[in-house]
């Protein structure tokens, strides 16, 4: 017999705002010595009341809209209680009874083809805090940095059928939210719990289920849906084990899931509408705002590079991060033009950060800055070799591009008139090699051109020395 | 309505609780009482009423407030670090 | 500083329950977890109230998180008076004059019986017309900070410094202040007095009410029996709520943050269990019992979410007597003098005494205690409440 596995994801993604959900202390989860985001109120000290942070509610929506999601009208905060140290009130203010979005979808393409994965809900609600464990002292450190941090969890319904689906999937809503600045989706800023069942091809019926938790690293996720699905297919088939519906953990190290039945003997989390946020009503203006001002999706920029003349690797290049965007729409605004543009921020950017072995995306320059560097090469006044010089400086020494260029005479070098008399000096100062050159030793002008290039510290048009090298030496025969 | 005594000791287990056995027969009988109010009253109000009551909820912009001095969190704990609180190992 | 007032002379001074944070007042709701519980801010009542220049005299004794009759079951022991009474500890001390006035959080009504054994006065607000934040809090649906005083006019003027929106409570209504001036005149007022409730009291607080409809008619006000037929469910309602939200609540003193932690315990679950077993008195665990209970699996739409349904009928089924009526007058207790017992005995005294308080917690219609008895009136008319009150007064007088 066929079988195959019946995979359901919940996607927990932190959003990208500047406070918590229900207060304002800085929501980050990863920035910040411990316990120092913290105020009475995510500490879980009585007296303090929550109040929902607009922004979170939006980001949300977003979400929902790009997954072609209803957005309910009518929406509440439910606390659902459990004790765990890293959860300062015993309680999580979660939406259980009325989630914001419900019965969106996503098509995602693997080699196989493109499937359509249904997404059952979309809920907001706030995060736990970080616990670190020190073995030494048999002791559980507590930092409540993260707590009340903002998510919100995506519960696709059982529509997958292998890892390759789970990971296509992950990494489209990891470019579509970035991309719609709901969540940066940095390292431990995604994380999922995997369900999995097995059960013959061509059948209906689920088969046992178990959930793996908390998971961030897509390769881990990836390991343990294979190690699961082959754990019930020797249990189904070779009568391994008996399973049994269950909570269990990937362990990284030893590559395979373990049970966490001593954790959750009774799932019974008592979920009731929180009285302190009463529910929310979104209207149809509410929800078309948020429409209007949604940053453009991935599809809508590509087909307007297209028309501006990009090329498809151009496109996709720069598709890949939000701020490359909108650097680019910021400076070709300012009148770049949008082929030169693309090259400026992808080859000249890009191979500087390189060298600093960053990546695209951690590229910070005012599109001012690139506007002013690309303006002076094009228009001359300084060669592309000491453009990308400015540039750099501009990256990484915060310099201004004009005072740069004046600081290191790099105006001048696009001059003539200001090559020429370095390339007089050159001779004068190497007879040698101008003696060797006319008496017909040609390798003697590689010697005179370094020289100059040495002078000019590499920032010269090397055709124009080359050049006026020449005419000089000409002059002297 | 009865309420047994594997019932109490479930919800005190759920509620971080421990019962001490001659308080067992006080706690079942109140329990069972406000049950059996309740059962009076699922008499009177009708499945199909609503519960869902109006207001919409006030909400905040995304604007930061410098966070409480971290001493002022640990001062209040029974024990903690120069950083954080301490609690004995949890076992994952 | 946890020493809490009783009889300190200080004028103009405000006291404040200890169920409400005090900035640098250890704040321990009555109950051994919180031992040590040290607020980093104050009560936007208090903060108000200290902002308008007036002090703050100091705390005053409740019953562990305010869940009890009037004050009997607080960890430091029973507030009684010198013959063994219990009138709440807030009450006995404006009606001694030691304070202008005192702080309460009304969550089942303790501090209006509390006003009517002490013979002060004393509105709950329309819910949400005062902040609740810095509220120790137990059931937030419903509880609610209310001005304790000897006079309505220092009643008006403390409720006009505390009550007004307040961006940090997402309950707190829009309007920015309220003037507790105006109003109906009492002379054209009509008062039902609800029978359900004045049955259920003693025959002695029976004659008490009887005795205020004839001063009413005295004035000129309309006076007619009147039925709430809910007043029962939704004395259920209301404390099924309050031990569900309770539950939820107090869930976070466990040892871990601040408060009493149990010396005793080898692992994490051990220091919960131990610390919150030691920690709380048994009337607090069997209202965290009873609402872990109704809010427990399968539990939930039988019981939690039907005692929100009862609370918009009740709801309707006042606000349609509204229509007709200023106020609804009946009894705030059930008795008219109150002594220690048995904690085993507390959550079923407190239910039954509840019958009288439960309406005004449950819907968030305003009630005032004064001369004894209690008028509810309809949301956000406190005012009339206020009129009424002060016409009894000159009665009385």
């Amino acid at each position: 017999m066929r079988y195959e596995a019946v995979i359901g994801l919940e996607t927990h993604v932190e959003l990208a705002t500047n406070s918590k959900i229900f207060c304002s202390c800085g929501g980050h989860s990863t920035k910040g010595e411990p316990n120092t985001r913290v105020c009475p109120a995510c500490a879980g000290m009585p007296g303090m009341l929550p109040v929902t942070n607009r922004h979170v509610v939006e980001l949300a929506m977003r979400a929902g809209i790009l997954l072609h999601c209803d957005i309910s009208r009518y929406t509440t905060f439910d606390k659902k209680s459990y004790y765990y140290p890293d959860l300062p009130c015993a309680y999580q203010i979660t939406q259980w009874f009325h989630p914001i979005c419900r019965n969106g979808s996503v098509e995602v393409v693997t080699k196989d083809g493109t499937r359509t994965i249904g997404i059952k809900q979309i809920h907001m609600e706030e995060d736990a805090g970080k616990l670190v464990h020190d073995d030494w002292t048999e002791t559980t450190l507590v930092d409540f940095n993260r707590t009340s941090v903002p998510l919100i969890e995506i519960v696709s319904k059982p529509d997958f059928r292998t890892a390759d689906e789970v990971m296509a999937y992950l990494e489209k809503l990891k470019t579509m939210f970035r991309f719609a600045n709901i969540s940066e989706c940095e390292e431990g800023a995604m994380r999922c719990d995997v369900n999995i069942s097995i059960r013959p091809e061509g059948t209906e019926e689920l088969g046992v289920r178990t959930e793996i938790k908390n998971m961030s690293s897509l390769s881990s996720i990836r390991r343990a849906i294979q190690y699961e699905t082959a754990r019930h297919l020797d249990a189904v088939e070779r009568n391994t084990e008996t399973l049994v519906q269950e909570t269990r953990r990937w362990d990284d190290v030893k590559n395979r899931t373990f049970s966490m039945r001593n954790k959750e003997t009774a799932a019974d989390y008592r979920y009731f509408p929180d009285p302190n946020l009463m529910p929310i009503l979104i209207s149809e203006d509410w929800v078309q705002r948020v429409k209007d001002t949604m940053p453009a999706s991935v599809e809508e920029k590509t087909a307007e590079y297209q028309e501006k003349g990009l090329s498809e690797k151009e496109i996709a290049s720069l598709t890949s991060e939000r701020s490359l965007c909108d650097l680019f729409d910021a400076v070709t605004a300012l009148g770049r033009e949008p082929k030169d543009t693309a090259s400026w921020i992808l080859t000249e950017c890009g191979g500087i950060l390189r060298k600093h072995s960053q990546v695209m995306g951690e590229l910070q320059i005012t599109s001012e800055n690139l506007s002013r560097i690309m303006e002076k090469v094009s228009g001359n006044e300084i060669n592309r070799a000491a453009g990308r010089k400015v540039l750099e400086a501009v990256l990484y020494e915060d310099a201004d591009p004009d005072a740069y260029c004046e600081a290191h005479n790099l105006s001048a070098q696009g001059d003539a008139d200001a090559v020429r008399q370095v390339v007089l000096k050159v001779l004068e100062n190497t007879p040698n090699a101008v003696k060797d050159y006319l008496g017909g030793k040609k390798k003697a002008f590689q010697a005179l051109f370094g020289g100059c290039m040495k002078e000019l510290r590499g920032n010269g048009d090397p055709q124009v020395i080359r050049a006026l090298l020449e005419e000089e030496l000409s002059k002297l025969s | 309505m009865e309420i047994t005594r594997e019932t109490a000791r479930y919800v005190a287990k759920l509620a971080k609780l421990e019962i001490a056995d001659e308080d067992m027969e006080s706690v079942c009988q109140g329990l069972g009482s406000i049950l059996s109010y309740m059962d009076d009253i699922n008499a009177t109000v009708g499945a199909d009423a609503g519960s869902v009551t109006g207001g919409d909820c006030p909400t905040r912009p995304d604007t930061v407030t410098p966070s409480m001095n971290r001493l002022m969190l640990l001062d209040n704990a029974p024990e903690h670090s120069d950083e954080t609180l301490i609690v004995p190992r949890v076992v994952e | 500083m946890g020493q809490y007032v009783t009889e300190i002379n200080v004028g103009g001074a405000i006291a404040v329950d200890d169920t409400i944070q005090v900035k640098g007042y250890e704040t321990k709701a009555g109950s051994r977890i919180l031992e040590g519980f040290k607020p980093l801010f104050s009560a936007e009542a208090v903060e108000r109230l200290e902002k308008a220049g007036y002090a703050i005299a100091g705390k005053t004794a409740v019953g562990e998180f305010g869940l009890d009759l009037l004050g009997e079951f607080a960890h430091s022991g029973a507030y009684c008076n010198a013959s063994g009474e219990l009138r709440g500890a807030a009450a006995e001390l404006v009606a001694a004059g030691g304070v202008k006035g005192a702080l309460s959080v009304d969550l089942n009504g303790a501090p209006r019986r509390a006003a009517a054994l002490s013979g002060v006065t004393f509105l709950k607000p329309t819910y949400g017309t005062v902040s609740r934040y810095g509220v120790i809090p137990c059931a937030c649906s419903g509880e609610q900070i209310g001005v304790t005083a000897r006079s309505v006019a220092d009643m008006r003027e403390l409720l006009r410094v505390i009550a007004g929106h307040d961006d940090k409570d997402g309950t707190s209504l829009p309007e920015t202040a309220y003037e507790y001036n105006g109003g109906k005149a009492v002379s054209e007022m009509r008062v039902g007095v609800v029978k359900e409730l004045t049955g259920a009291a003693s025959a002695e607080t029976q004659a008490r009410i009887q005795e205020r409809v004839e001063t009413l008619r005295g004035l000129g006000v309309t006076v007619e029996e009147v039925s709430v037929p809910l007043a029962d469910a939704a004395r259920t309602a209301w404390n099924l709520a309050l031990c569900a939200e309770t539950c939820n609540n107090v869930s976070r003193y466990d040892g871990v943050k601040f408060g009493y932690r149990s010396p005793d315990y080898r692992n994490i679950d051990e220091l919960y269990v131990n610390s919150r077993t030691e920690g709380l008195n048994f009337l607090t665990k069997a209202v965290i019992l009873y609402g872990s209970d109704v809010l427990s699996k399968g539990r939930y739409f039988t019981c939690y979410d039907k005692a929100l349904k009862i609370r918009r009928l009740a709801s309707e089924q006042v606000k349609a007597l509204f229509k007709n009526y200023d106020a609804l007058l009946c009894p705030a207790c059930g008795k008219t003098e109150y002594r220690p017992y048995d904690i085993k005995d507390a959550f079923g005294a407190v239910f039954a005494e509840s019958l009288f308080t439960a309406i005004p917690n449950l819907t968030g219609v305003p009630a005032i205690v004064c001369g004894g008895v209690q008028f509810m009136g309809d949301a956000l008319r406190d005012t009339d409440l206020l009129n009424l009150a002060e016409a009894l007064e000159g009665g009385d007088a």
